[in-house]
């Protein structure tokens, strides 16, 4: 078990975390330190704990026990509101589903992690460019989700977990939903974003084409880390 | 971290306006039927406003829009009739002046038979009859009558309606006229037509005035009219101005148009014009009818041979309402002491009555049209039920209080009664009230009721009582009523806008539950969600608002331009206007009315869609992630 604190150049850190739903015991006992700037693969079976640990980490959900840090916070000690403006500045957020607006444009998508965070309008503009630059989308900014491919959305969904600099990324089966071209495109662009950004990258993923790529691969099953 | 807690209001707008699309199914059931109801709410709130608003322009004529209450003190039954007290002292009155009679007969010489008297009570195949029209019959009835219910009068009635707010009394007399008053046609008088039993056709434009209050009169008196001394002045109406014209009356089913047409006919006929009549007592028109009847004789006698004419033969005057003359009087001296004696026997029982026969000229100082105030619910035409409403009326002939009391010797030497007013026609009182609700309330608590034996008046309630003048006490409380289903239909509005806008908003957030989590997930405060979808029923709200004005001014312009014109016109003929610049609000828009139910509907869709809104809101992100 690692010793309480803040470890210096730790993104997340875990100490004896356990969550259960009712009776029935998710995580148990999990310890787990993810380094800042690490590209990290969670892989596992379905029911292993994948997602429960993810959303942890991302801040979505509270230990039963155990405490999570992130960039040395510990984030089981804040509200609802201030966990949800540490969300907004620090985490990004990658869905299986993209869960882009239909009926707004690419770049009315991309602006809405900054709409909590009251940018004015010139830097959200700014940031919409850099972004959909980041991400090969920039020539599809008026675009409504509708009028593109899968990679593509799953592209504008990176950028928006990216527009507002997030130090870590928790991308949750982000190619679950993607043919073979754009599982590679969109690992490469994580990958990319790891390494150019600096950003802490972790991936949640029953591909092990993907976890390969990864620097570091932790497996859980039954609710325990088995394989670091 | 504090800078977090909100999003800004443009933004709400963006996320909340995707709602409308994504739901638009919903959105637009809910809108379409929402606007539909708001827009029949404030077209009823205008049109009855505009109802408000031409019913007072209209009734702001005359004693149009007034509320007036009639108070008749009717004592008269018909119980009494059977009653055999009253028979047996009509009996005893007859009795008793058939023997003062027949002594002062003998007393003056004079031959005196006591069958000229009708018998107030007879036998018929054995059974007792009361005869009520005969002299002594109706004396009888008359003292029964005083006896049971003393004649009220304006105490009495200022007694009943102490407590009422009252505004003012108004006294207003009947006055028959006592003998005839028939104009002259082209300054002559036909005396065959006076003396011909069913000719009263010239005879019912004066057959009686009514003494009016002038403020009761003034608004229909034509503008530059001064009455002086040498003419009464006599407000007609137009249906009497018509017959002296010998105009045809038009026919019921004559247009609108046509009956302002003629209005404004007979009103220039009227302004100014003086009718001669001429007045002759009852022994004056008794006289020519003798006259008449003793020239028929002779002529239908002038080839009999047997045939003697009466010694006194009359001759009708030459002039226009000149007294009758005598053209042969063959008379003894004992037949002319007789008749001398007869008169001055008719003198000392008080039945003697010298002819009086004068010129008298009226002058047309306004008119005013007769109105059957009755509604009539028979019509299969709801216009022709709803005119039957409007209208007001005073009764005509009629002449002010102020000349009549400056002439009262010689009016009443015209128009007058010598028999006691039981049904209280002649002498009654309109009392005006400052709100229609009190003078229901009087009507309704202090009236009379009727019944065929017992008359009408009590000791405790001395006066029938109805409305005069107008119906102005009915249409107030019909346009409360009105106003009272709208307030029931915007409270069905809102209830609607309550359940629907409340089911809206849930159904939407319903649908919108991962969308909600992700927006969580991403760094969005509950509150800032909350406000979204506020932000929605904001926007649904005002769509229903915008359209809603905009459809309700679209019908509003569209009943004003199609029947503003047909409406001002029906309402002209309907309530018989007499200023033609007032002109019928179809469609009257009250900004405030309209702003509060319009903000109404706009704080209801808001306030309802606030429960499913916090509802949802208390959801668990992770339990909304975990369905993806």
């Amino acid at each position: 078990m690692l010793d309480g604190g803040l470890l210096d150049g730790t993104a997340v850190c875990l100490w004896g975390v356990s969550k259960a739903y009712g009776k029935s015991g998710v995580l148990s006992d999990v310890n787990l330190a993810i380094g800042e700037g690490d590209f990290v693969a969670i892989v596992g079976a379905s029911g292993s704990g994948k997602s429960t640990l993810l959303h942890l980490m991302g801040g979505i959900d509270r230990p039963t026990s155990g405490r999570v840090e992130v960039f040395g916070e510990d984030i089981g000690r804040f509200g609802d509101n201030e966990l949800a403006g540490f969300r907004n500045k620090i985490i990004g957020l990658v869905f299986q589903f993209f869960y882009l607006q239909p009926h707004l444009t690419v770049e009315k998508n991309l602006e809405i992690p900054c709409m909590p965070a009251l940018l004015p309008k010139v830097e959200r503009a700014r940031r919409v460019r850099g972004v959909a630059e980041m991400v090969g989308m920039e020539d599809k900014l008026g675009f409504f989700p509708a009028m593109m491919s899968g990679g593509e959305l799953q592209r504008v969904a990176i950028a928006r977990a990216l527009i507002n600099r997030p130090k870590i990324i928790f991308a949750d089966e982000p190619t679950g939903n993607l043919d073979d071209a754009n599982t590679e495109s969109v690992v490469r662009l994580l990958m990319e974003i790891n390494r150019e950004q600096g950003t802490t990258v972790v991936v949640v993923t029953h591909d092990e084409r993907i976890a390969k790529l990864a620097d570091r691969i932790i497996r859980l099953r039954d609710g325990g880390v088995v394989c670091d | 971290m504090e800078e977090w807690f909100v999003i800004k209001i443009t933004d709400m707008v963006t996320l909340a306006s995707t709602k409308l699309r994504t739901h638009r199914i919903w959105t637009i059931v809910f809108v379409v039927v929402e606007v539909l109801l708001v827009t029949t709410i404030l077209t009823s709130v205008a049109v009855m406003r505009g109802v408000e608003k031409s019913l007072a322009d209209f009734g702001s004529e005359g004693v149009n829009g007034r509320y007036m209450v009639e108070a008749i003190n009717w004592r008269h039954g018909s119980g009494l009739e059977n009653d055999r007290k009253v028979w047996d002292r009509a009996e005893e009155l007859y009795e008793k002046y058939t023997a003062e009679h027949a002594a002062m007969a003998r007393e003056l010489g004079v031959d005196y038979f006591k069958d000229s008297e009708e018998v107030p009570t007879e036998y018929i195949d054995g059974e007792r009859f009361f005869n009520s029209w005969t002299k002594y019959g109706r004396m009888a009835l008359d003292e029964a009558r005083n006896e049971a219910v003393p004649a009220s009068g304006l105490p009495e009635l200022e007694k009943l309606a102490e407590g009422y707010d009252v505004k003012q009394i108004f006294e207003i007399s009947v006055k028959p006229a006592s003998g005839s008053v028939r104009y002259l046609e082209n300054g002559k008088e036909d005396l065959a037509k006076l003396a011909r039993p069913n000719s009263s056709e010239q005879e019912s434009l004066f057959g009686g005035v009514t003494v009016l209050a002038d403020e009761l009169m003034e608004y229909y008196l034509f503008p530059e009219y001064q009455y002086d001394d040498r003419n009464i002045p006599i407000l007609m109406s137009y249906e009497s101005m018509e017959k002296y014209l010998e105009l045809e009356a038009l026919p019921g089913d004559a247009g609108d148009e046509e009956k302002l047409e003629r209005s404004r006919y007979l009103e220039d006929a009227a302004r100014g014009r003086v009718i001669s009549t001429c007045y002759r007592n009852n022994a004056s028109r008794q006289g020519v009818f003798n006259a008449v009847a003793i020239m028929d004789e002779i002529s239908r006698n002038k080839d009999n041979e047997g045939y003697v004419e009466p010694e006194l033969v009359y001759d009708l005057p030459e002039m226009p309402c000149g007294a009758v003359g005598v053209a042969k009087d063959g008379r003894s001296e004992e037949q002319k002491k007789q008749a001398g004696l007869m008169e001055e026997y008719q003198k000392r029982i008080g039945e003697y009555e010298a002819p009086e026969q004068r010129i008298v000229k009226f002058e047309v100082i306004g008119l005013v049209h007769e109105v059957d105030r009755g509604v009539d619910l028979s019509s299969q035409n709801l216009w022709d039920i709803l005119r039957s409403m409007t209208g007001a009326a005073i009764p005509s002939p009629a002449i002010p209080l102020s000349y009549y009391a400056e002439n009262q010797e010689m009016i009443d030497g015209i128009f007058h009664t010598d028999y006691e007013d039981f049904l209280g026609f002649n002498e009654y009182y309109a009392v005006e009230f400052y709100d229609a609700g009190v003078a229901r309330e009087f009507l309704a608590k202090e009236s009379c009721v009727v019944d065929q034996n017992e008359g009408c008046a009590t000791e405790e309630k001395p006066f029938l009582l109805a409305a005069w003048g107008n119906n102005s006490i009915a249409i107030d409380q019909i346009v409360s009523i009105g106003l009272r289903i709208i307030m029931c239909a915007i409270a069905v509005l809102v209830v609607f806008t309550m359940v629907s806008m409340g089911k809206t908003v849930a159904r939407a957030i319903a649908d919108d539950r991962r969308e909600m989590a992700i927006f969580r997930a991403i760094g969005f405060e509950r509150s800032s969600i909350m406000a979204i979808y506020l932000v929605y029923a904001i926007l649904i709200g005002l769509i229903v608002v915008i359209l809603a004005v905009v459809l309700t001014v679209i019908v509003g312009a569209g009943a004003n331009v199609f029947f503003s014109e047909r409406v001002t016109v029906f309402l002209q003929a309907s309530f018989l206007t007499i200023d033609p610049t007032i002109r019928a609000t179809v469609f009257l828009a009250d900004g405030w009315i309209f702003v509060g139910i319009l903000g109404l509907v706009l704080g209801v869709a808001v306030i309802s869609s606030l429960v499913p809104i916090w509802v949802n809101m208390r959801r668990d992100l992770v339990k909304e992630l975990k369905t993806e």
